[in-house]
């Protein structure tokens, strides 16, 4: 292992930036607090994320690892023991200094701040927590800092660096104990689903607290998110969706991150990627993720035992609604926000607009474009004061056919066609690429 | 006939407007107010110029606090900043809708709540009403370009300790940010100047945070960064570079995100 003494702070955040990387929490919301004066810095409950990297995630939080040093050896990480990477750790005033120089000309929202394992669990725990006190006592920072706790570190320590914190968060890494014991073997489920709960209590309790006491510190007031990584073990969108669901419930997560697996370590026990990561499995994912959280659906009704897996070519919700035929159309002028929310194409957002514009008048499909309706999937699914947008059927091969088309060409009204005089270009003289490559959707549905 | 009131481009100028408009009493319909003088006269037209008057404008902001609520009045103060040039017109109209007998919300309770898309206690939800739409359209625009400019401006610390940061917004946003920047640095001496209409808003400590108008910065001055400055750049540029992960490399994401006219300004773009 190379440890290098004596880097300089910019060799040390080029580092240890590059090891945080793979974490994909990067929020800063659920926390409106203002400054009270003495120090610098406040929290925004919607979040601000205040750049964009070159891979399109969000640069909301000066996140880094205290050190890469680690005595775990988890296969898919990149700062394994058995890895050889040059190692290096920030003391607590580089990081407070570095944050608070950062927060002040608005390049960060706050600091998030991970880290290998130092010696023990217990030990690296004592280090963050000297860090954040640090900075909220002696900095008088006010901004968001989101912590990872170290699986297996004591609760003792958790309670403690609790109250100095906006949001904890403990990675499960992989969705089933099997995989865990394979790829994480210093990681169990019990060192990670304890400390979860034990936080959950303490927010609780913290929270009762607060009604009677104004003036206490609250506890993790931001709640606590997770991460699970995808397609490093073999499970499915099933078993994933099911974990996130019981996370949500029983754990009252905030948030589930989806981590599509990145190989950085070639190992003989994880998969090999050759398209790169799952992207749009984790988009998928995700997708449902917001479907379960905003929109009311639970996890056994987008997927089942029998079909496990998400369709690739349709987002979850057109993929339920074509399997629930039966229950459309829906009359956008009279049925209720939850039902309206179902609909492909139409959002929260717009769910709430439409209930309250038709109090006032008559809607029209034209107003429902205006009003943010994604009409081109929608249009399938709803009737506007008793009449669908075109003639369309009610059929799920048939609205499929029509959703897929690449073109997005909406379904002819046989009142509208016009006669045209034939060109070439009718007859199949299209330009060169539409010719030589046959269309991936066509080859779909033509074979089923 | 129509009847065009001319106001100015300010608070009080199309408040104003929107009383005189109210008080002429030709009919709601043949009304039309305009922030920009016309080039071109119409014909069956006529032209009125509203004087700016403080007691008038006063009263419409009244009412419309105490009559639609705290939401609504957001709503449409927010609109007041945009730089469109039907901003006025629209503002009347809506109030037409909600306050006049002809309009739908007339006498009715003002919706509240909380809604997913993010408004505030009391929300304009006539959405089918053209004005209407059009406020709500242009609160979330200029709100948009509010956002990103918390989430953009980037403060570069002067020799002096002065935090600066230049900024070219399309709406006049100076007023919609000052709250956020001066509950956030309250310890310190910043100033954030928008070079486009050579606005600048500018906080001591202890003394609150000022607007001020026709401001023009000697670019010398500028030139003038303390020493640390350079090195907080290049850490931060290398951050933003190590961050990203080479296998979901994704420009146009991140371009949706930051759009082009937004990184002239960003450190980590240059």
């Amino acid at each position: 292992m190379l440890i290098q003494e004596n880097m300089s702070i910019k060799e040390k955040l080029n580092i240890l930036a590059d090891a945080a990387k793979y974490d994909v929490a990067c929020t800063s919301s659920g926390r409106d607090r203002k400054n009270d004066g003495t120090g610098i810095g406040s929290c925004v409950s919607s979040g601000l994320c205040h750049s964009f990297a070159a891979d399109g995630r969000c640069i909301t939080l000066l996140k880094i690892l205290f050190t890469n040093e680690c005595v775990f050896d988890c296969k898919y990480c990149i700062n394994r023991a058995s890895n050889d990477v040059v190692r290096t750790s920030f003391t607590p005033e580089e990081v407070c200094r570095l944050t608070i120089g950062f927060y002040r000309r608005n390049y960060i929202e706050g600091l998030f701040l991970s880290s290998g394992v130092l010696h023990s669990p217990n030990y690296t725990m004592e280090l963050l927590f000297q860090t954040v006190y640090k900075l909220r006592t002696e900095y008088h920072f006010q901004g968001y800092i989101h912590l990872k706790a170290i699986p297996g570190a004591s609760q003792e320590i958790i309670d403690r660096v609790g109250y100095y914190v906006d949001r904890m968060s403990i990675n499960l890494e992989l969705p089933t104990a099997d995989g865990l014991k394979k790829l994480a073997p210093h990681k169990s489920r019990n060192t990670i689903l304890r400390p979860m709960r034990e936080i959950q209590k303490k927010v609780k309790e913290s929270k009762e607290e607060l009604i009677v006491y104004k003036q206490a510190r609250p506890f993790v007031p931001a709640g606590q998110s997770t991460q699970m990584i995808i397609g490093a073990t073999g499970e499915t969108d099933y078993q994933l969706v099911q974990v996130a669901q019981s996370l949500y419930r029983q754990f009252d997560l905030k948030r589930v991150f989806y981590s599509a697996f990145v190989n950085v370590n070639e190992d003989s026990s994880l998969p090999a990627t050759q398209n790169g990561p799952p992207l749009l499995r984790e988009h998928r994912l995700y997708q449902a993720d917001w479907l379960m959280r905003f929109y009311g659906f639970k996890g056994e009704e987008l997927l089942s035992e029998s079909k496990p897996n998400f369709n690739t070519l349709l987002d979850p919700k057109c993929d339920w609604a074509l399997s629930h035929l039966e229950e459309f159309p829906i009359e956008v002028s009279e049925a209720d926000y939850h039902a309206l929310l179902r609909v492909p194409g139409i959002g929260p957002t717009s769910a709430w607009r439409i209930v309250g514009a038709r109090k006032h008048g008559t809607l029209t499909f034209d107003n429902l474009k205006k009003m943010g309706v994604v009409l081109k999937r929608a249009l399938y699914f709803i009737t506007c004061n008793g009449k669908m947008m075109y003639p369309t059927k009610l059929e799920a091969d048939y609205i499929l056919r029509n959703m897929l088309d690449p073109r997005e060409k909406l379904p002819v009204n046989p009142r509208e066609i016009k006669y045209e005089q034939m060109s070439l270009f009718d007859c199949g003289l299209t330009d060169e690429n539409q010719v030589l490559s046959p269309d991936p959707f066509r080859t779909f549905i033509a074979q089923g | 006939m129509k009847y065009v009131f001319q106001c100015e481009d300010s608070m009080i100028g199309i408040f104003t407007g929107v009383y005189d408009a109210w008080d002429s009493r030709v009919g709601h319909d043949n009304v039309e107010l305009r922030t920009e003088k016309s080039e071109n006269l119409e014909l069956f037209c006529e032209y009125i110029d509203v004087h700016p008057d403080e007691k008038k404008a006063e009263k419409v902001r009244r009412s419309i606090y105490r009559k639609l609520g705290a939401g609504v009045y957001h709503d449409i103060t927010v609109c007041v900043y945009g730089t469109f040039s039907d901003k006025a017109n629209a503002i009347y109209h809506t109030l037409v809708d909600c306050l006049s007998p002809q309009g739908s919300l007339y006498g009715k309770k003002m919706p509240s709540g909380f809604h997913p898309g993010g408004t505030g206690s009391n929300y304009l939800e006539n959405l089918c009403n053209p004005y209407v739409k059009r406020v709500s359209e242009m609160k979330r625009n200029i709100w948009m370009e509010q956002h990103r400019m918390l989430q953009f401006i980037r403060f570069r610390e002067l020799h002096n300790g002065i935090l600066f940061a230049k900024i070219d917004p399309w709406h006049n946003v100076l007023p919609l940010i000052a709250d956020h920047f001066s509950d956030r640095f309250p310890l310190e001496r910043w100033m954030i100047y928008d070079g486009g209409r050579q606005y600048a808003l500018a906080h001591e400590p202890g003394k609150g945070c000022l607007f001020m108008e026709q401001i023009t910065i000697r670019e010398e001055y500028l030139e003038n960064y303390a020493d640390v400055e350079g090195n907080y750049e290049e850490l931060w540029w290398n951050f933003c570079q190590s961050i990203a992960i080479e296998s979901r490399m994704n420009r146009k994401l991140q371009q949706h995100f930051v759009p082009l006219k937004f990184r002239k300004n960003m450190v980590e773009f240059s």
